[in-house]
């Protein structure tokens, strides 16, 4: 995507937004004007900053667990297909069971604070790379496979040169089309049992405090982080897996 | 001496593409292996590598039965079997690679270090010096093909296999590289084993041509082949006469 394409459609949103607020012309949908001076009096005068910086440590830290340990396991899986026998039926009921209704029990379980908004991010972005991660692995070309092992290299070797370096652009898009469903659901888990992160903030501004510009400032925030987040994978990715883009 | 002692291959609920099949193969000879698709050509050169094992009797090669990739054997696809992800000059070095990973253990390396000069040496050889720092999908289809054999050759092997290793090359590309294979076949004094369905690289590239029909192939059809191994035997009458004879060779098969 290009800078001035990426300019144009923020353009283009601001002035949806702003007509739409002319329109509707209550206080439930601000000018956007109003909404940025909320977000410029939170930022210094508030605890948005707080807000924040507690959501992005959730989705950072889940993010991180689910990529060190849903990776190597994917890659095992997709290199011996005797394992992937036995464990996709597994991955198969588990994968599609949606996670974010365990909020309630996790919170029994694991209490208050961060572990259990981190424990669900990471059990949903778990079964997203593992399957994207699994699926590339045992899709690569055996021909490849077999002209490496023809080199001297064993299961140990093989995982190393080949089905590692040959999963990371598949993580890169687990985690690109994760960044979404990890910031809906840090959202939801944050509407439980916390004073502290985004979705507490969004909360608290819209539906107690009726405070409608902070409210807008802290998804403006959640946002941005969930924007950042992804163009850093994007980034990272064509910096680094060039070859993955060219046809 | 390479040894096909009885050997008998089928794929798992699969068809028996070799039953009791005998064979030697002298060491620094030339022999390319013709057939038509699916008769069962890569299967032997994979059986030859020690990527597969056969079901009964054994491949023996130097007096050793063959039960892994044997380190010196070097195995060339018609893929080429690069990684995407490496330039040119990391495809070249990854069998040392891979030799340094596990140590000279014997099995998956030989006991001889090789140094890594090798790598320059044959980037030169192979005219890929210019372009080591590309990638694979950055590079014509010969210039693939020459990394892959640069790949090969930096780890020493006394024989060489290739699998239709020119069959996606334009015919300039094909002329070039056919006329390597020579060249290394007598500078490095390489066993080279080809696997093509050309018949006029068969009659070009073997001293021995191993004409395989329908599968399950029991007795070998090996038709002696001298003249060949320079560009020029394509300008000469034995090389049509050869060709001819190889053509009918295979439509007798073909209808068995």
């Amino acid at each position: 995507m290009k800078k001035r394409d990426l300019v144009f459609a923020i353009l283009a949103l601001l002035l949806t937004w702003q007509l739409a607020a002319i329109i509707v012309n209550r206080p439930i949908l601000p000018y956007p004007l109003e909404v940025l001076q909320a977000l410029i009096f939170e930022t210094f005068n508030g605890e948005l900053p707080g807000h924040f910086l507690a959501s992005f440590y959730r989705v950072v830290m889940s993010t991180l667990l689910a990529i060190l340990t849903a990776a190597p396991i994917g890659i095992i899986l997709g290199q011996s297909s005797r394992l992937n026998r036995i464990f996709s039926p597994i991955v198969y009921l588990l994968y599609p069971i949606p996670k974010v209704v365990f909020v309630p029990i996790l919170l029994l379980l694991l209490g208050i604070g961060f572990l259990p908004k981190i424990v669900i991010i990471y059990i949903i972005l778990f079964f997203q790379i593992l399957v994207l991660v699994r699926d590339q692995a045992s899709n690569i070309h055996p021909e490849l496979i077999q002209s490496v092992r023809s080199l001297g290299a064993g299961r140990r070797a093989l995982f190393k040169f080949v089905y590692y370096p040959a999963s990371l652009p598949a993580i890169l898009t687990a985690l690109r089309q994760s960044v979404g469903t990890a910031v809906a659901v840090l959202y939801i888990a944050e509407l439980f049992a916390t004073r502290w992160g985004l979705g507490y903030y969004i909360y608290l501004n819209g539906s107690t405090l009726f405070d409608f510009p902070a409210m807008y400032a802290g998804i403006v925030v959640l946002s941005i982080m969930g924007l950042g987040l992804y163009f850093s994978v994007d980034w990272y990715e064509k910096r680094n897996f060039s070859w993955k883009f060219i046809r | 001496m390479i040894q096909l002692e009885n050997l008998t291959f089928q794929y798992p609920q699969g068809p028996v593409v070799f039953k009791n099949f005998n064979l030697k193969i002298d060491l620094r000879a030339s022999w390319v292996v013709l057939g038509p698709s699916g008769c069962g050509k890569t299967t032997l050169l994979y059986l030859l590598s020690g990527l597969r094992l056969p079901t009964s009797g054994n491949v023996v090669i130097n007096g050793s039965v063959i039960t892994h990739p044997r380190p010196q054997t070097g195995l060339i696809l018609q893929d080429y079997g690069l990684l995407p992800w490496s330039t040119v000059r990391q495809n070249v070095e990854l069998g040392l690679q891979i030799r340094n990973f596990y140590g000279p253990d014997g099995k998956h390396a030989p006991e001889k270090r090789i140094p890594l000069e090798n790598v320059d040496h044959w980037l030169q050889r192979l005219g890929l010096d210019s372009i080591q720092q590309k990638i694979p999908q950055n590079i014509s289809g010969g210039q693939r093909q020459r990394t892959a054999i640069a790949r090969t050759l930096v780890l020493e092997p006394d024989i060489l296999l290739m699998d239709e290793p020119f069959a996606s090359l334009d015919a300039p590309s094909r002329d070039g590289l056919q006329k390597l294979t020579i060249e290394l076949w007598k500078e490095q004094d390489l066993t080279l084993i080809l696997v093509t369905h050309s018949i006029e690289e068969a009659a070009l590239m073997g001293q021995y041509i191993l004409l395989l029909g329908n599968p399950p192939i029991s007795e070998p059809c090996i038709i002696e082949n001298f003249e060949s191994h320079s560009m020029e035997f394509r300008d000469t009458d034995d090389y049509q006469i050869r060709i001819r004879q190889l053509r009918s060779l295979m439509e007798e098969y073909e209808k068995t």
